[in-house]
């Protein structure tokens, strides 16, 4: 759906996209992570052609959206991190609005309006004016302005910023029902708990430059180089790192309190000899455990530079 | 969307809803109803003072003028605002990527935005019913004052739309800046407009004339004919047929507004593009030219001597030249940006003639042979008409002329594009040929004039063509300005190559560094 190769974007003197090279399948929820200032906005608003790249080809479901901007246009809906609404209007008569800027034929007009006000369930609110909805109603309402003319492509830049924990909880099921019906998905967050268990590919970005992307499961792969092993014992933290430090599988000791984390390079079968070896040198082991690497990990250890 | 169906278009309609909730526009078109009345009933009571029989008349005609400057500040006011205010809560670029293309959305907001304006002008047809009915007046005259009067306020409304796209942080409200840029491009082209449009001399204003419906209205004014038909003798002088402004004025408003209307669209598709496109330009420059042309064609063949008219061409030309030209002109980032994207996409010298964000030094010497040519093939055309104007001319002077214009042309022209690269800034790149050519205009002018010098005189442009204009057979020869002028060109050049190459050999290493091998360079050898 999405292909881009090179990309750069410089302001002035400073680099705000560098070298960039990404390709987003079709269908995929991509999530783009990544602190202040690494360039996921400026990276949604060039796939919006909302701003012109440096350098780079950026392709979206075939067509150059750099040189096309207007052909991409029909198939992308794209949500800011600033709900700038029409406050002048009705909720209805600001879908309307976007519904006729679509070009969505009259006769649907009305029936697509009543769906996705239902689909963000602001259908209570319908007659009412855009000044007097809350944050989290603006924001869906924005949102539903965004689906109105159900995109192929959705670019949301930090849509769930500013709301409350049930708002992005209601936010996450509105974007699973999209993703259930094919919607290719880029979403940026600097909060991790927004992506986790959501986004079926993810790309992590930092001064401008993607660190690294792929979909969850091969990041997890490449990075899970062994098995993370969260060790409880009683009171001989000391003993068991002596112990591990020994062990040429064992890396990344971590100690925290009872608890002595570590990464093993060894397989599954391996993990009876190292449990024996613990008992064995009669440390009083309370538990030892495998653990998986979560988005937030993952990011944590790219951002301490632990992986290239 | 393909089609533009302006009554059902979104941003027509959103307006109509935003503007009008609630009866609102009822109570407009009542208020201004019953202003008209009052307004009417006035002028009759004072009738002996206000123009006696011609009282009616005189009443159409401060409706109407009252209605040209109310609506055109109105539109370029409420366009600006919206721009302005849609700008600055980001909902412009929800507009920008929707269906509609930029065209669509500038033509909605220069119709929906001043909806108001175009409604209280059509309510007052009626008016034109009452002029014609009980005071004779002409209705040709006036329908056609009224679709001035709508195709000024579309024309104005344009001119609003001419937004930066840039968040200006100041803490004046969005209609205040927008009022204070209507006051502004209001004064200029219709006051200026005004005073210059066929008030004296059919002339020299005309190419105004074409914009603003003032020299229709004043002619009216200044006759005592309550019919108003004398408008239709006031008119553009096309090759030495009068076209009346009535009819003229509405098509070259629509024009320039399409004109106005292409120009936003672009940057509305991309940012970095310069304001016009190097075509664009071009066409732009020949038709000023062939306008003024037009224009003073058969005045020029009644003239004495052609060689004097012939000279100020030349001046003027380098003139129109920079003005047009000077427009297609890249910036820094548009001038980078064709380096890191564009380069070598077309042949070198097709980019500099008509490429996008290319220098536009040799757009700027095309130009002025472009120009040069259409006022070469105008003389001819009048030395076949006169044929003593041929031994009357003095070649050696228009020669001279000919070659310091294009000098000129040159010179400002590359000065205009090394600013507007190294400054970064369209605006200070106009303010700096405006302050040299100022500065080398008048300082040798006043020193020489002052030290009794005459070759440091001749190192000012206008003192030199005034002279040759006046003593076209004896002028003090301009060596010193041409050597001054060439050795800047020089300079210029030299700056200019070596910030290309700077820029070049930057971008280059950082397109090694990015890997990025298939750079366009690659593709036209």
């Amino acid at each position: 759906m999405i292909d881009i190769r090179h990309l750069r974007k410089e302001y002035g003197t400073t680099v705000a996209l560098e070298n960039l090279h990404l390709n987003i399948p079709e269908g995929e929820v991509f999530g783009l992570i990544g602190p202040n200032g690494a360039g996921k906005t400026t990276l949604i608003r060039i796939l919006a052609t909302l701003m012109e790249p440096t350098y780079g080809e950026v392709t979206i479901a075939g067509i150059d959206a750099i040189n096309d901007p207007l052909k991409v246009h029909p198939l992308i809906g794209y949500m800011s991190d600033f709900f700038s609404l029409y406050d002048e209007l009705l909720v209805w008569e600001y879908l309307d609005h976007f519904a006729r800027c679509y070009g969505v034929p009259a006769r649907k007009r009305q029936r697509s309006l009543e769906s996705v006000l239902e689909l963000v369930s602001l259908d209570v609110r319908r007659d009412s004016p855009v000044t007097a909805l809350s944050r989290g109603m603006r924001q869906r309402l924005c949102f539903a302005k965004t689906i109105l003319h159900e995109p192929k492509l959705l670019l949301l830049d930090e849509p769930a910023s500013g709301l409350d924990p049930a708002g992005r909880v209601e936010f996450r099921e509105m974007l699973n029902q999209l993703r259930s019906m094919g919607t290719t998905v880029v979403i940026s967050s600097h909060i991790l708990t927004e992506m986790t268990g959501f986004c079926t590919s993810i790309g992590i970005m930092e001064q401008g430059r993607l660190r690294v992307s792929g979909r969850v499961d091969d990041i997890l792969d490449q990075l899970q180089s062994g098995l993370r092993l969260e060790i409880e014992v009683l009171d001989e933290t000391l003993r068991t790192t002596n112990l591990l430090e020994s062990d040429p599988q064992v890396s990344q000791i971590v100690v925290n309190g009872v608890n002595v984390s570590c990464r093993f390079a060894g397989s599954r079968d391996e993990l009876p000899e190292l449990h024996r070896r613990i008992v064995s040198e009669g440390i009083a082991l309370v538990s030892l455990a495998v653990r998986s690497d979560n988005l937030e990990e993952i990011y944590m250890q790219i951002s301490r530079h632990e992986v290239a | 969307m393909k089609t533009l169906d302006i009554w059902d278009h979104p941003l027509v309609v959103k307006a109509g809803r935003v503007r009008y909730r609630k009866q609102g526009i009822y109570a407009q078109v009542g208020i201004a109803w019953f202003l008209i009345l009052i307004g009417l009933v006035c002028f009759h009571f004072y009738r002996a003072d206000l123009g006696g029989p011609l009282w009616l008349r005189n009443y159409f005609i401060v409706l109407v003028g009252l209605q040209l400057l109310g609506c055109s500040l109105a539109a370029c006011a409420t366009t600006y605002g919206s721009m302005d205010a849609e700008v600055k809560k980001q909902t412009l670029d929800f507009q920008r990527i929707t269906g509609l293309s930029p065209r669509q959305i500038l033509v909605g907001k220069a119709i929906g935005e001043p909806v108001i304006c175009y409604i209280l002008i059509i309510i007052t047809v009626p008016v034109i019913s009452i002029c014609w009915g009980m005071g004779g007046f002409d209705f040709s005259v006036a329908l056609l004052l009224y679709l001035n009067l709508l195709t000024s306020t579309f024309m104005m409304a344009c001119l609003g739309l001419q937004h930066p796209l840039k968040v200006i942080e100041k803490k004046q409200t969005a209609n205040q800046s927008g009022a204070v840029g209507a006051v502004v491009a209001v004064g200029f082209v219709f006051i200026a407009g005004a005073a210059l449009s066929g008030l004296g001399s059919p002339y020299g204003g005309a190419l105004f004339g074409l914009l603003t419906p003032i020299p229709a209205i004043t002619s009216i004014v200044s006759s005592n004919d309550p019919t108003g038909s004398v408008a239709w003798s006031v008119g553009f002088p096309f090759f030495g047929i009068r076209i009346p402004y009535l009819l003229l004025t509405p098509i070259m408003q629509c024009l320039f507004a399409t004109f106005l209307l292409k120009v936003m669209s672009r940057r509305l598709t991309h940012e970095l593009d310069t304001a016009v496109s190097k075509p664009m330009a071009f066409g732009m420059l020949a038709a000023v030219l062939f306008l003024l042309i037009a224009a003073t064609f058969d005045l020029l063949l009644a003239v004495p001597n052609l060689t004097p008219y012939l000279i100020g061409f030349f001046a003027g030309l380098a003139l129109f030249v920079l003005i047009c030209i000077g427009t297609a002109a890249p910036s820094r980032e548009s001038y980078q940006s064709w380096i890191w994207r564009l380069r070598g996409k077309r042949r070198k010298v097709w980019d500099l003639l008509v490429g996008e964000r290319t220098l536009s030094w040799l757009t700027n010497i095309s130009g002025w042979f472009l120009g040069a040519a259409l006022g070469i093939a105008a003389a001819t055309a009048i030395v076949v008409l006169q044929p003593q104007f041929l031994k009357s001319l003095q070649w050696p002077a228009l020669l001279i002329a000919a070659a310091l214009s294009l000098l000129l042309c040159t010179c400002y022209g590359l000065l205009h594009q090394v600013a507007a690269v190294a400054t970064g800034n369209s605006i200070a790149a106009v303010m700096v040929v405006f302050f040299v050519l100022l500065t080398i205009s008048v300082v040798p002018l006043v020193v020489g004039h002052v030290a009794e010098s005459p070759e440091l005189s001749s190192l000012s442009p206008v003192a030199t063509y005034v002279q040759l204009i006046q003593h076209p057979a004896d002028y003090y020869p301009p060596y010193y300005i041409m050597a001054v002028h060439v050795f800047a060109i020089m300079f210029l050049a030299w700056g200019m190559a070596g910030m290309s190459r700077r820029y070049c050999r930057l971008i280059d290493g950082k397109l090694a560094e990015m890997g990025a091998t298939d750079h366009p360079d690659d593709v036209i050898r």
